[in-house]
């Protein structure tokens, strides 16, 4: 096989036994890799009625056929299981250096069952595979165990890693792989902690096989030149210069989405402190690229303020948003530290963020005292923000009651209203109410409230490929059914949706993978027609659907909190709107072949072959 | 009064001040093209524009204190 490397690891912690399996060609055709490959497994073999924290619960990492190829942004991987914070299928993505080395070792993908009896580290060195002891690592944060299995290992090795918030089962607990790179959403993190599985290791050191070197070689020198003729032109890519931070804070502020004060506002008075350029200015070391990335949007940074000292990557635009503009925080040390710490604790900033502000606004309102909390949780108190993430990393104090996630915060102090979720899955910084087809994105995304399973903020808000009327609800449902289709190919090939979703897509609304097309069948070999790679993308979202429906999930469960649906702002730009969800739902549904309820029908599922 | 202009990221080399920020003195009756136009900005230049925060045309007027941010377009999340 070419591009897939053709093997897949399974390893059953519970008797630590390791098992290589061929990759079944048809099953990768099929499902083409990455998520695909994963939730192909997940339903397969994994039990949608489990408890996600049960060795009963299945977990995938998989790469793409074209991760740790040079095709730009070929770096990603996916983690697939039953989510802990959702009870929904999940799949969490990363980037960084870790699945290329996966890939490198030989391996599509690492298929986890049962659970260990004491902590354990997966270390696979080229083919060879075992399971060693971690006692001597659990407690450790993420820097100080990468570290050390580097030391123990190879210090080329790649490491993906929890951190106490694993190990703690934090319903948000991340997996971290060099250091500061997140598969953050769900809480991935915390089904390794509840497997006794603290870090994957890996080194690998043979390059990916390419089916067609000379056609590989001709696409990409054509996408990388034209990329670097655009620097030269015009000048760096935004990105580049000031990272997604820079790139999306002024957006959203202009157009009266940035969700702030826990959602009760559209716009942040503090903004402009929050800005990537304003951390290019005050903390910004370097940037970072992914492999084979040639955008580099990562930030390296530095902050030696008093009580905020650290140096890590970030922050990115979404923790901006859920640190700072959702808090009110507009201290960047206060947002860049807290980051830091999500980073070494292993948290995923978006929930982390929408927990403290969900808190901040029960506490607003009176529902969450002084003495529950450990002391006030005042909007804007960046220091408080700051020990709130240490203390939730740990599960300490008031940190234990954070630790759960928005939603059963909430439900706790008597108000599950004021969880700004969907599936429990705290919404990313985009704000619904101006922007209709994100509203719905976020609803019947798989995993609960994602901008990364088709980023509809790209047409209604940035206006690309160009601009679209955000407040209109017809039409919708089609576009975020595409968008769906093709942001799942784009996760299960490997590649990363900022590039992919805007280099290798026709440029239209209809953003058929042309470029991504042609990089798979380069790669593999395998001849896909477009039609073929589309329905590969269809079955994907079917297939997640089908674990839903087995989890009990059903159109109810699509939803958005009632601020979003009947709580229009009263000021900015984006005031006096609210989320028609329902009537965009129906014809998501329509489009897709499902029934009313949202269940894919009999007719559906045999067209893909899934029944 | 005047306009208040952003051109952001690369696009602010195309400031009649220097910097990215400014206030812009178009005149009455004068169209958002218009103000392309006099700031510049080459036609094969990838840009978008929000006034007041909207996606609007280049044939739309622009009114006293209007916000006008004119930005590349880039993915990012």
């Amino acid at each position: 096989m070419y591009g897939w490397r053709g093997k897949i690891l399974r390893v059953d912690l519970s008797s630590g036994k390791i098992k290589e399996e061929n990759l079944d060609p048809k099953v990768a055709r099929d499902y083409i890799g990455g998520r695909g490959l994963g939730v192909h497994y997940l339903l397969k073999e994994g039990d949608p009625t489990c408890d996600p924290l049960s060795p009963e619960n299945m977990m995938v990492m998989a790469a793409g056929p074209l991760t740790g190829t040079s095709a730009p942004t070929a770096a990603r991987y996916m983690v697939i299981t039953k989510g802990p914070l959702t009870g929904a299928v999940t799949c969490s993505n990363s980037g960084g250096q870790f699945p290329k080395e996966l890939k490198w070792a030989g391996l599509d993908a690492i298929i986890f069952t049962g659970k260990a009896k004491e902590p354990v580290y997966l270390w696979i060195d080229q083919g060879k595979a075992e399971l060693r002891p971690a006692k001597h690592l659990w407690g450790k944060w993420v820097p100080e165990t990468t570290d050390t299995l580097l030391k123990e290992t190879d210090p080329k090795a790649r490491v993906a890693c929890i951190g106490p918030a694993g190990e703690k089962l934090v319903l948000f607990a991340a997996i971290m792989n060099e250091k500061d790179r997140a598969a953050g959403r769900s809480g991935v993190g915390a089904v390794m902690g509840s497997k006794n599985l603290k870090a994957v290791v890996v080194r690998g050191k043979d390059a990916v096989p390419i089916a067609n070197k000379d056609r590989f070689t001709e696409i990409n020198n054509g996408v990388l030149n034209k990329f670097r003729e655009g620097v030269k032109k015009i000048g760096p890519s935004p990105l580049s210069q000031h990272g997604t931070i820079g790139v999306m804070t002024p957006l959203v502020q202009k157009f009266g989405v940035f969700p702030t004060k826990n959602w009760q506002q559209g716009q942040f008075e503090g903004w402009e402190a929050i800005t990537g350029q304003t951390l290019t200015q005050k903390y910004l070391v370097k940037t970072r690229a992914c492999w084979a990335c040639p955008v580099a949007c990562a930030r390296v940074t530095k902050v030696e303020e008093p009580g905020y000292e650290g140096e890590g990557e970030g922050p990115e635009f979404e923790t901006g948003f859920a640190l700072g503009a959702l808090c009110m925080v507009d201290n960047l040390a206060a947002i860049t530290k807290a980051n830091y710490l999500c980073n070494e604790l292993g948290l995923d900033t978006i929930s982390m963020g929408g927990t403290i502000a969900c808190a901040m606004e029960l506490y607003q309102r009176g529902y969450l005292t002084d003495k529950q909390a450990g002391g006030p949780v005042k909007w804007g108190d960046g220091k408080r923000l700051v020990e709130l993430t240490r203390l939730t990393g740990l599960r300490e104090g008031f940190g234990n009651d954070l630790a759960l996630g928005s939603y059963r915060l909430a439900e706790k102090y008597g108000h599950p209203e004021l969880a700004m979720v969907s599936k429990k899955l705290e919404m990313p910084g985009y704000d619904p109410r101006g922007l209709q087809g994100q509203g719905l994105n976020y609803a019947t995304s798989p995993i609960g409230a994602s901008h990364c399973r088709g980023h509809m903020a790209y047409p209604e808000m940035v206006g690309i490929p160009k601009p679209i009327d955000p407040h209109e609800t017809k039409g919708k449902g089609k576009l975020v059914k595409l968008w769906h289709e093709v942001f799942s190919i784009i996760d299960s090939t490997g590649l990363c949706i900022f590039f992919a979703a805007r280099n290798l897509v026709r440029p239209e609304l209809e953003i058929y993978p042309d470029g991504i097309l042609e990089y798979v069948n380069a790669v593999t070999g395998a001849e896909y027609s477009l039609d073929e790679l589309m329905k590969a993308g269809e079955r994907i979202l079917n297939a997640e659907r089908v674990f839903l429906v087995r989890a009990g999930f059903s159109r109810k469960d699509d939803s958005l909190p009632p601020r979003l649906t009947g709580e229009p702002h009263t000021s900015g730009p984006s005031a006096g709107k609210v989320v028609h969800l329902e009537e965009m739902k129906d014809e998501y549904y329509r489009e897709r072949g499902w029934d009313e309820n949202g269940i894919p029908t009999d007719k559906k599922l045999k067209e893909l072959g899934l029944k | 009064m005047p306009i208040h202009v952003h051109l952001f990221a690369y696009l602010a080399k195309y400031s009649p001040t220097g910097k990215e920020k400014f206030n812009f003195d178009l005149g009455p009756e004068k169209t958002l093209g218009r103000l392309l136009e006099e700031l510049q900005i080459p036609g094969d230049f990838e840009r978008r524009v929000l006034v007041n925060g909207r996606h609007v045309d280049t044939a739309t007027l622009l009114r006293d204190g209007d916000d006008v941010f004119i930005y590349p377009p880039t993915a990012g999340g």
